[in-house]
């Protein structure tokens, strides 16, 4: 629980921040329809929260990884905005605007800007998908019928997202256990003849791979044809299998 | 075509919810304002998006009939808002008369400048910046083969092999609602979830906090502004975790947990306060308002299996200390009942997980 709330807090400081206020609308707010949502009902919701039966109940009931989901349901922003208002409220004159100015300060330097993550990057497309996935996948594309391509690491998250029709041997969920397949994509060298059956057990119609990767043997000797380039990627196509072009 | 996709989205994103949200004006001639429409009206199109889609997906049904059933509901509650809103017109044209000569401070134009800036800037970084979110490859590939394939939940999104039916992420398809807003408008349902839908979200998030801000900041007429752009700050420098319901709208808000977190569970909070100012004026609150609180209950399991959760603890305990502070434990009676869709989903949840 600790460390549930640990990580929630991330830095802690908005969070320190977010107790300053409760305290303050402890002390001086009057208005009780306020009191009831901005100073009781967050004070349950904490003690609940640390308490270890409620802990073992609500982790009975869904997952414990999703135990920090039951902290959205206390009105951090609220009870900071509100709070902020109410001190500007009983200010006057220049002040006023000193004390917002030092809130907005403390804010900016008490959180982090969400689009400092670095996971952000340029959107290439509409679809925000690599844009050589959007061309991978129009390239190998059938019409009316689904096709198996084996993609590389970087590639997994986005291709079913873009493309119903273009299935995967393995997906996103392959992090978490291991996938033969899947490892042999990402060895440094590649033993050709092991992929090349690892691909025709899986039903792979083409095999996706990135131009820098080295690879001990020839694809083409196991039935694989250069499909096209995108980048420095090149699709290799099972001319074993037909699949309607 | 692309041009003609988004109206039809403007659409049934904007108008259609805020005329589906007259439905909920108070009586007495009170207004309420578009934004408050805007929410309500959503929150029933979800309600029976769940009630509609969740027996489908079940029974194995096409996606097609989805749309078809949905079609029509949307268009019984459209009509409706209309008879209901001829019914009431002249009443409504006194008020906004009112309302237009009303003055604006300067210190409260400047604030709203600042707000919609703000606002603007997110938009913007939204629709061009991409984030790497693991997530994604199952909720939006679940979109797009329900778009693509006229199946609900019985292809694997991660590989798109057939499976059983995933019924435990079935009762939650929120997916299915973004793959319908894709065939509509025929804008692919990746689009809509990584462009479109964040707008509109994002946008309805922030008025649920001017619904708040407009109830809590009664003062100085500067304030709500003021609330506001407090309120995008923390959002925007909510990055201090990656856990934070304010890191999941901005980073992830076509995901149904992020709705959850954005949308429901401040509306939740709103109509608390809401119910709690018709109890200090001593005023009913009325049927419409208890049929809105359920709603928006339904609502929040459309979004996430853990929605249904997280709403009924939020209601059990706001509901707990509002009961107490006014002496009035009555009121548990109605909150009980409008818990009833997350309870029968909660134990749908553990028959077929």
């Amino acid at each position: 629980m600790i460390e549930t709330f640990q990580k929630y807090s991330g830095t802690g400081l908005l969070v320190c921040w977010f107790l300053v206020a409760w305290f303050y609308l402890f002390f001086c707010e009057k208005k009780k329809e306020n009191r009831v949502l901005l100073v009781y009902m967050p004070a349950v919701l904490l003690l609940l929260f640390f308490n270890p039966l409620f802990y073992k109940v609500f982790g009975n009931l869904t997952e414990e990884a999703i135990y920090f989901r039951f902290l959205w349901l206390l009105p951090i922003t609220m009870v900071i905005s509100y709070t902020v208002i109410k001190i500007y409220s009983t200010l006057k004159g220049a002040m006023q605007y000193v004390f917002v100015l030092l809130s907005f300060v403390l804010i900016v330097f008490s959180g982090r800007l969400v689009y400092l993550n670095p996971l952000f990057e340029k959107a290439e497309n509409p679809y925000h998908v690599p844009q050589k996935v959007v061309e991978i996948c129009d390239m190998i594309e059938v019409e009316g019928r689904e096709v198996v391509a084996a993609f590389p690491r970087e590639f997994i998250l986005y291709v079913r997202q873009y493309s119903a029709t273009v299935c995967m041997p393995y997906g996103r969920d392959v992090f978490s256990y291991y996938d033969p397949f899947y490892s042999m994509m990402n060895e440094a060298v590649i033993e050709v003849e092991e992929l090349a059956e690892l691909a025709k057990q899986a039903g792979c119609h083409y095999i996706v791979l990135s131009e820098e990767k080295e690879l001990d043997g020839n694809l083409e000797e196991y039935s694989y044809e250069v499909f096209g380039r995108v980048d420095k990627y090149v699709i290799y196509r099972d001319v074993d299998i037909y699949i309607g072009l | 075509m692309i041009g003609i996709g988004l109206v039809v989205l403007g659409i049934f994103l904007l108008v259609l919810p805020v005329l589906v949200g007259t439905l909920f004006e108070r009586r007495q001639g009170q207004a309420d304002g578009l934004m408050f429409y805007w929410v309500s009206g959503q929150m029933l199109i979800w309600a029976g998006f769940l009630v509609i889609c969740v027996p489908m997906i079940l029974l194995r049904q096409s996606f097609s009939l989805v749309r078809t059933l949905f079609h029509g509901y949307q268009g019984v509650l459209l009509l409706a808002a209309i008879v209901l809103g001829i019914y009431k017109k002249r009443r409504r044209v006194g008020i906004q008369k009112k309302e237009i000569g009303k003055k604006t401070g300067m210190a409260t134009k400047i604030w709203w400048v600042v707000f919609w800036l703000l606002l603007i800037l997110q938009w913007v970084l939204t629709s061009f910046l991409a984030y790497e979110e693991g997530d994604d490859a199952f909720y939006f590939a679940t979109a797009t083969i329900t778009e693509q394939s006229d199946t609900m939940y019985l292809l694997l999104p991660y590989t798109g092999y057939a499976t059983g039916l995933d019924a435990r992420h079935g009762l939650a398809p929120f997916p299915v609602w973004i793959a319908y807003l894709a065939k509509v408008s025929e804008i692919p349902a990746l689009v809509v979830a990584q462009v479109i839908l964040p707008l509109a979200l994002l946008g309805m998030s922030y008025g649920i906090y001017y619904l708040m801000a407009k109830h809590l900041c009664t003062e100085k007429e500067e304030t709500v502004p003021l609330f506001m752009v407090l309120t995008e700050i923390l959002f925007l420098f909510g990055g201090y975790s990656l856990f934070t319901a304010e890191n999941f709208m901005l980073v992830r808000a076509s995901q149904g947990k992020a709705v959850i977190a954005g949308i429901i569970l401040p509306f939740l909070m709103y109509l608390l306060m809401r119910l709690m100012r018709n109890m200090q004026k001593q005023e009913r609150s009325g049927i419409a308002f208890w049929i809105l609180f359920a709603t928006t209950m339904a609502a929040a399991c459309l979004c996430s299996t853990q929605g249904t959760i997280l709403s009924c603890v939020l209601i059990g305990i706001a509901g707990l200390c509002v009961a107490v502070s006014y002496k009035k434990i009555r009121l548990l009676i109605p909150l009980v009942l409008c818990s009833g869709v997350p309870v029968c989903m909660a134990l749908l949840y553990f028959v077929v997980k």
